[in-house]
């Protein structure tokens, strides 16, 4: 019996990573929060501490809205401008 | 479980128990399916009159490229006739709309399921249910249609129960979620019309909805007292309407229709009289902790006795109950015409269904389209 396969292929979207940074020594660290329960809460505390052990420098919050879509690519476009490093978490 | 991709087709010995073979493979829902012949395939995709490799675009979560081929092969496995794939064409494509954000949909811990409501003539050329057991099995159009969407999700959206679909409980609509709308009982103008369609065209719609939920009040002696236990339980506070004012769809027996009618009700003014009463006030969301700096964001509004205003700009707090919340009210919806009223279901007491929405009027809108429309597809 031949049959047709009903699974797709996915076409993966081609990224071009960031460079890498050789320090966190004063850099500027945006936070993206999803905007659910609790996950400004897990970015802030990994921000302290990256601020106690490494010397982050300054720390933005952006909260993405709404929580159940993807962020708009204006609000990614303006935190990398910012930013030297983003840290992305999803609390719920 | 492996999922072979690259392989267009796969070709299994005689002695091989085909069911066995598909089930693990992780193609199915669980339950068996037919197998997706080339014959049986073929006959779908003629049906429809379509290059089998024309692509209906990218399904959430997973992003798997919808052909017309892949789509095929998922309806014959789900028990689809050829004649059913412009149904479930038309529903792939509303669900693909942004505004319906099938990616949240599909992956929401929440576990909604999409409910697609088939509207014109194309329900009695197919024998879609529109009357009894309205929910449950006995029609292959209304099993097999809204389990292929299923299917479709998972074996080209990737939405795999454990892996992108994350819902917590989901719910039995996710098997199967289909229904038409009992047009010729009902003096009500179809749903379709009410959402700018004629009478002779036929649609399906796509709602992202919560399981259905039975209001039952037989000992009600007016209409008014049916219609306020609806409102009752279109306002419960465990619901996403409540912060988010998405969409309803509230379905009314034919009994209960009569008493309606009889009463001099109209649809509109059943519409209205449900956004009056379907609300819950400030009070009672601060008294749960339903309100928190995160819906603040939502765009919902709140009637406070003389203005709709937006509740962002009358918060302050969203824990402490101050006298004047008791009259700030939130309806369940953002608007009147947010609630999907549909004729449809049995009589034998007077009785309704209403299924809340997955998520509030800024994340996901019901879609219309048109079944047998000319497809914009790339090739």
């Amino acid at each position: 019996m031949r049959m047709v396969n009903p699974v797709a292929t996915i076409e993966p979207e081609s990224v071009k990573p960031a460079s890498r940074l050789t320090s966190l020594e004063g850099i500027r660290l945006g936070l993206l929060h999803n905007n659910k329960m609790n996950g400004d809460t897990l970015l802030r505390l990994i921000a302290e501490e990256l601020q106690r052990a490494h010397g982050v420098g300054s720390v933005q919050l952006v909260t993405k809205y709404p929580p159940q879509k993807p962020a708009r690519k204006e609000m990614l476009d303006a935190v990398a401008a910012q930013s030297d490093a983003v840290l992305n978490a999803i609390g719920d | 479980m492996h999922r072979e991709t690259t392989t267009p087709f796969i070709e299994i010995a005689n002695d091989v128990d085909a069911g066995e073979f598909i089930y693990e493979r992780g193609w199915t829902d669980g339950l068996p399916v037919v197998p997706p012949t080339e014959a049986r395939v073929a006959a779908c995709i003629e049906s429809l009159g379509m290059d089998p490799d024309a692509v209906l675009g990218a399904v959430a979560p997973g992003g798997g490229l919808a052909t017309v081929e892949k789509v095929a092969a998922n309806a014959v496995m789900a028990g689809c006739r050829p004649e059913y794939m412009p149904v479930i064409v038309a529903a792939l494509q509303a669900m693909m709309d942004d505004r319906f954000n099938l990616f949240g949909v599909a992956a929401s811990t929440l576990g909604a399921a999409p409910l697609l409501i088939i509207n014109g003539p194309i329900r009695k050329a197919l024998d879609v249910n529109c009357r009894t057991n309205l929910f449950g099995p006995g029609w292959r159009a209304n099993a097999t249609i809204g389990r292929a969407i299923r299917l479709i999700l998972m074996n080209i959206g990737h939405c795999i129960p454990g892996e992108l679909d994350r819902g917590c409980f989901g719910h039995p609509g996710r098997f199967s979620f289909c229904i038409g709308e009992d047009e010729e009982g009902s003096p009500w103008a179809p749903f379709h019309v009410d959402r700018g369609y004629s009478a002779t065209d036929s649609t399906v719609t796509v709602f992202a909805g919560e399981p259905p939920h039975t209001v039952d009040n037989c000992s009600a002696k007016t209409a008014e007292q049916l219609l306020l236990t609806i409102a009752d339980s279109m306002r419960h506070l465990g619901s996403s309407n409540t912060i988010g004012q998405g969409a309803m769809v509230v379905i009314i027996n034919p009994e209960m229709r009569e008493t309606l009618i009889k009463a001099g009700c109209t649809k509109a003014g059943v519409k209205q009289f449900l956004y009056q009463h379907a609300r819950r006030s400030v009070a009672d969301l601060k008294r749960v902790g339903r309100l928190s700096e995160a819906v603040l964001h939502y765009d919902i509004h709140v009637d406070t006795g003389t203005e709709y205003v937006p509740l962002k700009t009358i918060m302050t707090d969203y824990e402490t109950v101050r006298p004047e919340d008791e009259r700030l009210m939130l309806p369940v919806v953002r608007a009147v015409d947010d609630i999907l009223l549909l004729a449809a279901g049995e009589s034998g007491r007077p009785i309704s269904v209403v299924l809340p929405s997955w998520a509030g009027c800024d994340q996901t809108l019901a879609i219309t389209r048109s079944i047998g429309e000319c497809v914009e597809c790339r090739v």
